[in-house]
């Protein structure tokens, strides 16, 4: 008796929570769904009420996007496809420099005891937790003063800079996570400690700096604060351009969807590549250990 | 080879003294156990020894040098750690000869050690394999190989085997032991496991707090231990420990009406003048049919073939083995001489009784 009616809530909060979770799904993935369509349509079908769920597409935005086709032509494109090009530089490069750093700081507070210790990490942390709007007249002004205003330098520096602290951190995590022993055995038979960093160590949280570098590429490419008002003209990432994008015929709304489209697309990769590891490498990495 | 000195060797870090003051000299070719509880400074003083910690004062010699200033690497030392640290990346085959490669030792010199080392640790099928192919017990077999290969001098090894299963652990004990032998290299082993340092150790080193208690054979570090500490720390069950009072006829078990006399007293103890107390292993108080002294039991249980009881003097729990016949009576309880300890109640020290049995 008992048994059956607790199987009957059994699955009654089973289908609760399905529906729940349905409504989730729909809440965040809805509008990444109408973006994809939309870019996918051309600006009749767009603005056609009913809206239109059976369209011929029209891959004009992708084209502009990508730079490609008659679209390239049409004076309100341009800028789109430079756009991304700054972004795909800026954060390769931003990440590049980041995670090198981030890497070589990492160790050095993973393994040794300097003076000021606690108070460098949280520095190198609280870099991360400023919120951008609060300085940011301040860093427009500095960069126009040393002329990297609207600069890809400029851009790179931005993603150097919101991204090295994580970066250190992350990696410090990592390397607590190596037993320093690695490296003491090799000093007792006779190699250097640059040898044991580079050849013993490196190689241990290779897994560590791959994912580091993915979360440092995601937070450059999204970036937007710093990047919207140090980027005035020519040197615009792709979330800056998007924002902005007008044509001589108003919003264009296909091309903006594909642009939004390609912003997605690195992220989603990167998220289905780490996604066994990403649980575990964000606990362990960040909170585990000291 | 090398005989090892450790002279007035401290070790601070910061304020806090991880080594004091500790003197001992280890012979060529001598099996040194270091034992004692968490954190007394065992691993520091085998880093100190290795040199990847430097002594704050004091000296430590090989062979009646000092090296202190050498390197790790100049010390022709090897260690192994409790924690595996074999290269993930690196082959069992590569990971063996690591040692080897930094001096640029001859390829044929090499394949010749290895091949040695390989058929004393019975590795040669796992060569080729990574060290995640192998389960814990293997690659401590193969940081051992790593540590052997080179022919140190000193081998210095932290808690190996404590990572290890059970079953697998005895085996390894008994095949270290049986290498260091051949290989008569003087080897330092620090371990939590006192089963482990008895049958290992040509001599115990028990630490606590930072400063050696005793240092001696596992026999006499069992019957003739220096403290209540060491009483305590080595032999399980653990040994029982009772305040004595004076009493008229001799010194009487804490609170109990226990007196133990003058038959079961070694000479001087009453006039010693300072509070004192009893310790005795569980083996040596035995409740027995015969003659005795009248106590209530608490309890009685068997481990295996072994029967205990237990009784209590205040708030003292005391253990020791039932020797009654099956079925027997109520029992009384016997303290057997030989096996009675005397301590300085303050110091810890002990004054008088312990040695080894006939
Ligand atoms: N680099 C260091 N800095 C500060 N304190 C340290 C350092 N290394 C060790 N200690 C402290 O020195 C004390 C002794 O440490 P040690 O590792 O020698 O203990 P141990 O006897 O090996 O203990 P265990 O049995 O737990 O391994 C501990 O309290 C430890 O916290
Ligand atoms: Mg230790």
């Amino acid at each position: 008796m008992t048994a059956t009616r607790n199987q009957a809530y059994a699955h009654l909060s089973r289908w609760i929570l399905l529906v729940l979770l349905g409504l989730y799904t729909i809440y965040n993935l809805g509008p990444i769904l109408w973006l994809m369509i939309s870019s996918l349509k051309s600006r009749a079908d767009l603005f056609a009420m009913p809206p239109k769920l059976v369209f011929e597409p029209d891959f004009s935005g992708y084209q502009s996007v990508f730079g490609v086709g008659a679209a390239r032509d049409s004076a309100s494109s341009v800028g789109v496809f430079d756009s991304l090009m700054t972004s795909v530089f800026v954060s390769t490069v931003g990440t590049t420099v980041a995670v090198f750093l981030g890497t070589l700081a990492g160790y050095v507070c993973s393994r040794f005891e300097f003076r000021g210790k606690g108070d460098f990490m949280f520095f190198v942390l609280s870099t991360r937790m400023l919120p951008p709007v609060a300085v940011l007249v301040f860093y427009h002004m500095m960069f126009a003063r040393l002329g990297l205003a609207d600069t890809w330098l400029g851009l790179v520096l931005i993603a150097v800079f919101v991204n090295v602290g994580l970066a250190t951190w992350i990696m410090k995590g990592f390397f607590d996570g190596v037993p320093k022993e690695v490296e003491q055995i090799a000093i007792v038979n006779g190699y250097s400690r640059i040898y044991a960093f580079l050849r013993l160590v490196l190689p241990m949280v290779k897994g560590g700096i791959a994912a580091t570098a993915g979360f440092c590429f995601i937070f450059a490419w999204n970036e937007f604060a710093f990047a919207s008002i140090l980027t005035t003209t020519r040197a615009k990432t792709l979330p800056v351009k998007i924002s902005t994008a007008s044509g001589a015929t108003g919003i264009e709304w296909t091309q903006i969807c594909a642009a939004g489209v390609v912003l997605i697309i690195p992220v989603l990769v990167f998220f289905y590549l780490i996604r066994r590891h990403l649980l575990m490498g964000m606990t362990f990495g960040v909170l585990g250990r000291r | 080879m090398a005989r090892i000195e450790l002279r007035n060797l401290s070790i601070r870090f910061g304020a806090f003294k991880a080594v004091d003051d500790v003197n001992l000299s280890i012979g060529d070719g001598e099996f040194v156990v270091y034992l004692g509880p968490s954190g007394c400074g065992k691993t520091t003083t085998l880093r100190a020894i290795a040199g990847l910690v430097d002594a704050t004062s004091g000296d430590i010699l090989f062979d009646g040098r000092r090296v202190n200033e050498l390197r790790p690497s100049e010390r022709n030392i090897a260690m192994v750690f409790q924690f595996v640290s074999l290269y993930p990346h690196l082959t069992i085959a590569e990971n063996i000869v690591f040692p080897l490669r930094a001096r640029g030792v001859a390829r044929a010199e090499i394949a010749r050690k290895l091949d040695w080392v390989t058929g004393v640790f019975r590795l040669g099928d796992e060569l080729r394999r990574y060290p995640g192919a192998l389960p814990p017990g293997a690659r401590q077999k193969v940081a051992l190989a790593r540590a052997v290969i080179r022919d140190p001098a000193v081998l210095l090894l932290d808690e190996p085997l404590s990572a290890i299963d059970e079953q697998f652990r005895e085996e390894m004990r008994w095949e270290l032991g049986h290498l260091q032998r051949e290989l008569g290299v003087t080897t330092i082993y620090v371990t939590h496991d006192q089963r482990e340092a008895m049958s290992l150790a040509d001599r115990i080193v028990l630490m606590n707090h930072s400063k050696i208690v005793q240092v001696a054979e596992p026999d006499r570090i069992f019957f003739e231990p220096a403290s209540v500490f060491a009483g305590q720390f080595i032999g399980s069950p653990s040994m029982n420990l009772v305040d004595l009072v004076p009493v008229a006829g001799g010194l009487r078990l804490g609170d109990s009406t226990v007196v133990l006399g003058a038959a079961e007293l070694p000479s001087g103890i009453a006039g010693h003048g300072r509070p004192v107390r009893l310790g005795v292993r569980p083996r040596d108080l035995r409740l027995v049919d015969g003659e005795g002294h009248a106590l209530a039991v608490d309890d009685t249980f068997a481990v295996g073939r072994e029967r205990f009881f237990t009784f209590r003097i205040g708030e003292a729990i005391l253990q020791g083995t039932d020797h009654r016949r099956a079925g027997g009576g109520e029992g009384r309880v016997r303290f057997v001489p030989e096996g009675l300890m005397f301590f300085d109640a303050e110091s810890g020290l002990r004054i008088a009784g312990g040695g080894r049995p006939a």
